[in-house]
C-alpha cells in the first residue's frame, strides 16, 4: 500500500518536473494531465498537455523499466541461490545490449535511412523495428543467462565467487565485442556510434508510447511466471537435488525463471539501455524488509524497482534540472557503493573459496 | 512388500544398476537392492563406494546408465516429480533453506508435492505437518526460526520435512554426521521408527554400531558392488568387514533385555602388534 502510494506520488512529481523551465507545471496541473491521459477529465490547454503527455510516457517507462530490472534480479538471485546475482553482474543486460545492437546491424537498421534524420538510435529502432530490437535483445539475454547457469553451477550449487568471476568474464567478452562494434561504427558512421554510446548510459527521456508498451509486455510476461516459480524457487534454496526430491520439476522451473528474467531484462534494455544495480539493490532491500519468500519478493521487487527508478529520475530532475544526468550513471553512483558494502558484509563467504 | 493406498504391493528396487558420472569412472557396477515393508536398511561401505549415488538413483535424481531403478514397476526417474515425491522422500546430509523460515514452515515444504498450483494449505496438509512435527519430536520447536536450531534439531527437522511428504520410502544420507553421541542416538531412534507399517527406510551411514542397533538389515557396498546383504549378525562380522575395512577392527557382542538376540559391536582399535603402534 505504502509502496503503491509512493509510486503514485512520484508519478505526479515526474509529470510536474521537466527539463525545460518554460513548461513548469503545478502539482494540480500534473494531476489533471494524468487524469486526462487516463480518459478522466479535461486535458490541459494546448502545449501543456503535449508536454505533460511526454512526461507521463517517460515516467511510465521509468517505472516499468525499474520494475522489470528488479524482477529480473529477484528471479536470478533465487535461481542462483545468491544475493549477489543481478542481470548486470551476471551479464544478462550485456547480452541484451549486444543482441539488440547485432539485431539492428543484421537488418541493416543502423543507417541514416532508418534513423530518419534523428540521431537517437533507440527511438528510431523502437518505432521502426521494435520486434527485432526487443527480440534479439531477449535472445542475447537468454543465451547469456543459460550460458552462465551452465558454467557457474557445479553439483547443482552456484558458489558466490564462481558466479561473480563468470559474470566478470562474460561481461568482459561481451563488452569487448560491443566496443569492437562501436569502434567500427565510429569510423563508419559517427552519428550512429554516438547514439549507441549514449544508449549504453541508459536513457529515460523522450520515450515513445510503443516503448512503454514493450516495457509493459516484458514486465507482464515476467510477472505471469511469478505464481509458477515462487514456491519452487523457495525450495531451490536447499539445492536442486533437494528441490527435486520434494517434487519440484527442476528443469521446468529453471527454464521459466531464466526465460522470465531474460525477457524482463531484455525489454528494459531495449527500451532504456543499460541501467545497472536496480536488479541487485531492490530485491536485496525487499528481502531485508519482507522476508525471503519469493511469493513476496518477486511482486514487491517490481513495485520497489518502479519506485527506485522513478524516484531517482525525479531526484535527478529536481536537483539538476536541465543539467540532469542520464539514469545509468545515477544508478551506478547509488548502486556501486551499495554493492561494495554488500561484498564487504559478506566478506567471509566470498573469502572461503 | 510395501502396500500402497489401494492395498497393492509396491517395491522400490534397483536391479543391475550401473552408473558413472559424466567423464568419470563407473561408480556403481551392477547393484541389486530392494526395500520391503517395515525395513530399516543400513547402507554401509567405505568412502567412495557409491552409497550416496545409489541413494540418488533410488530417489530418481539420477538415471542409471544400465539396469533399472523402479518404483512399483515404473522407472523412478521417469515419474513426474510430484508423483515421485509423494512416494519417495530424500533426507539430505545438511539443511539449507531460506534464512527466515520457522521449523513449521520448513516442514510444510514437504507438502509441495501434494498441493495444486493456486491452492493454499488444506486441512489435510496442516494435519500431515502436525503429525510429522510430532513424530520427529520437533513440535515444541515449530515456531522457532531454523537458524536457532542445534545440529540434532536440524537433523530432526529434515526428517520431519520428509515425513510430511507422507512417503512410502525414506532415503536418508548420513544423518549423524557431526552430531554428538546423545544426538546420534536420538536421530537413530527416530530413523528406526521410519520402518513402521507401510513404510521403509534406507539409511546411508558409517556408524556400524548404530546400524547394528537400529537396522533390520545391512547392505555393504564396496567399490560399486553389493558385497554383503543380510541381517545385522551376518554382515557385521570379521569375515565380511575385515576384507573391506582392513584388520584394524575389533568385534564383540552386546545383549540387552528386549533385544531378543545379541547385537554385534565393531570398533576401530589400534592393535599392540601393529607396526604403526
Amino acid at each position: 500500500m505504502v509502496g503503491a502510494a509512493a509510486l503514485a506520488a512520484l508519478f505526479v512529481a515526474r509529470v510536474q518536473l521537466g527539463t525545460s523551465s518554460a513548461f513548469d507545471l503545478g502539482i494540480g496541473d500534473a494531476f489533471r494531465a494524468l487524469l486526462a491521459t487516463l480518459g478522466l477529465g479535461d486535458p490541459l490547454p494546448d502545449l501543456d498537455q503535449v508536454v505533460a503527455r511526454g512526461r507521463i510516457i517517460d515516467g511510465a517507462t521509468a517505472a516499468l523499466v525499474g520494475a522489470s530490472l528488479a524482477v529480473s534480479g529477484a528471479l536470478l538471485q533465487g535461481l542462483f541461490r545468491n544475493p549477489l546475482a543481478s542481470p548486470g553482474l551476471v551479464g544478462v543486460t550485456s547480452g541484451a545490449s549486444l543482441g539488440a545492437v547485432l539485431g539492428l546491424l543484421a537488418i541493416g537498421g543502423v543507417t541514416d535511412e532508418l534513423l530518419g534524420g534523428r540521431d537517437d538510435l533507440l527511438v528510431a529502432a523502437a518505432s521502426n523495428a521494435p520486434v527485432v530490437v526487443t527480440g534479439s535483445a531477449f535472445f542475447g539475454a537468454l543465451l547469456v543467462a543459460v550460458f552462465v547457469m551452465l558454467l557457474a553451477s557445479r553439483g547443482g550449487r552456484v558458489s558466490v565467487p564462481t558466479l561473480l568471476l563468470v559474470g566478470v568474464a562474460v561481461n568482459a567478452c561481451l563488452g569487448g565485442i560491443l566496443a569492437a562494434v562501436q569502434d567500427v561504427l565510429v569510423r563508419d558512421n559517427w552519428g550512429v556510434a554516438q547514439s549507441l554510446f549514449r544508449w549504453l548510459f541508459g536513457s529515460l527521456t523522450d520515450r515513445t508510447a510503443v516503448q512503454v508498451l514493450i516495457a509493459a509486455v516484458g514486465l507482464g510476461l515476467a510477472l505471469l511466471a511469478v505464481p509458477l516459480v515462487s514456491r519452487e524457487l523457495d525450495l531451490f534454496a536447499g539445492g536442486e537435488d533437494t528441490a527435486s526430491s520434494l517434487g519440484v520439476s527442476v528443469g521446468r522451473t529453471k527454464l521459466l525463471a531464466l526465460g522470465a528474467a531474460s525477457i524482463s531484462a531484455a525489454t528494459a534494455v531495449s527500451v532504456a539501455g543499460q541501467i545497472a544495480f536496480v536488479g541487485l539493490v531492490v530485491p536485496h532491500l525487499v528481502r531485508q524488509g519482507f522476508g525471503a519468500r519469493h511469493a513476496h519478493v518477486l511482486p514487491l521487487s517490481a513495485l520497489g524497482g518502479a519506485v527506485l527508478l522513478l524516484g531517482a529520475e525525479c531526484a535527478n530532475l529536481a536537483l539538476l534540472g536541465p543539467a540532469r544526468l542520464q539514469p545509468g550513471p545515477v544508478l551506478s553512483l547509488i548502486g556501486g557503493p551499495f554493492f561494495l558494502g554488500l561484498l564487504l558484509a559478506r566478506r567471509r563467504e566470498v573469502a572461503t573459496w | 512388500m510395501v502396500i500402497d493406498g489401494g492395498g497393492n504391493p509396491v517395491a522400490l528396487a534397483a536391479e543391475g544398476v550401473h552408473y558413472g558420472y559424466p567423464g568419470g569412472e563407473p561408480v556403481l557396477r551392477g547393484v541389486d537392492l530392494a526395500l520391503g515393508a517395515g525395513e530399516v536398511v543400513a547402507l554401509i561401505g567405505p568412502n567412495g563406494a557409491g552409497k550416496s549415488t545409489l541413494l540418488k538413483l533410488l530417489g530418481g535424481l539420477l538415471r542409471p546408465d544400465a539396469g533399472t531403478a523402479q518404483l512399483g514397476g515404473s522407472d523412478v526417474a521417469g515419474l513426474p516429480a510430484k508423483e515421485r515425491a509423494r512416494s519417495v522422500a530424500l533426507v539430505p546430509q545438511a539443511l539449507f533453506a531460506l534464512p527466515d523460515l520457522t521449523v513449521e514452515e520448513f516442514v510444510a515444504q514437504g507438502r509441495y508435492a501434494h498441493r495444486g498450483l493456486f491452492r493454499g494449505a488444506s486441512a489435510e496438509d496442516r494435519a500431515a505437518v502436525a503429525r510429522a512435527l510430532d513424530e520427529a519430536e520437533v513440535a515444541d520447536l515449530a515456531r522457532r526460526p531454523l537458524a536457532e536450531l542445534s545440529g540434532g534439531q536440524r537433523q530432526r527437522a529434515l526428517v520431519a520435512r520428509a515425513l510430511s511428504q507422507e512417503p512410502r520410502f525414506v532415503l536418508v544420507d548420513e544423518p549423524t554426521n557431526s552430531l554428538d553421541p546423545a544426538h546420534q542416538l536420538q536421530v537413530f531412534e527416530l530413523i528406526a521408527g521410519l520402518g513402521c507399517v507401510g513404510r521403509a527406510a534406507l539409511v546411508v551411514t558409517h556408524d556400524l554400531n548404530l546400524a547394528s542397533q537400529f537396522a533390520t538389515r545391512v547392505v555393504l557396498l564396496t567399490d560399486g558392488v553389493v558385497t554383503a546383504d543380510g541381517p545385522v549378525r551376518e554382515v557385521l562380522t570379521p569375515g565380511v568387514l575385515r576384507p573391506v575395512y582392513g584388520d584394524g577392527l575389533r568385534f564383540g557382542e552386546l545383549f540387552a533385555p528386549g533385544w531378543g538376540e545379541a547385537r554385534p559391536w565393531v570398533l576401530p582399535w589400534r592393535s599392540p602388534g601393529d607396526p604403526r603402534a
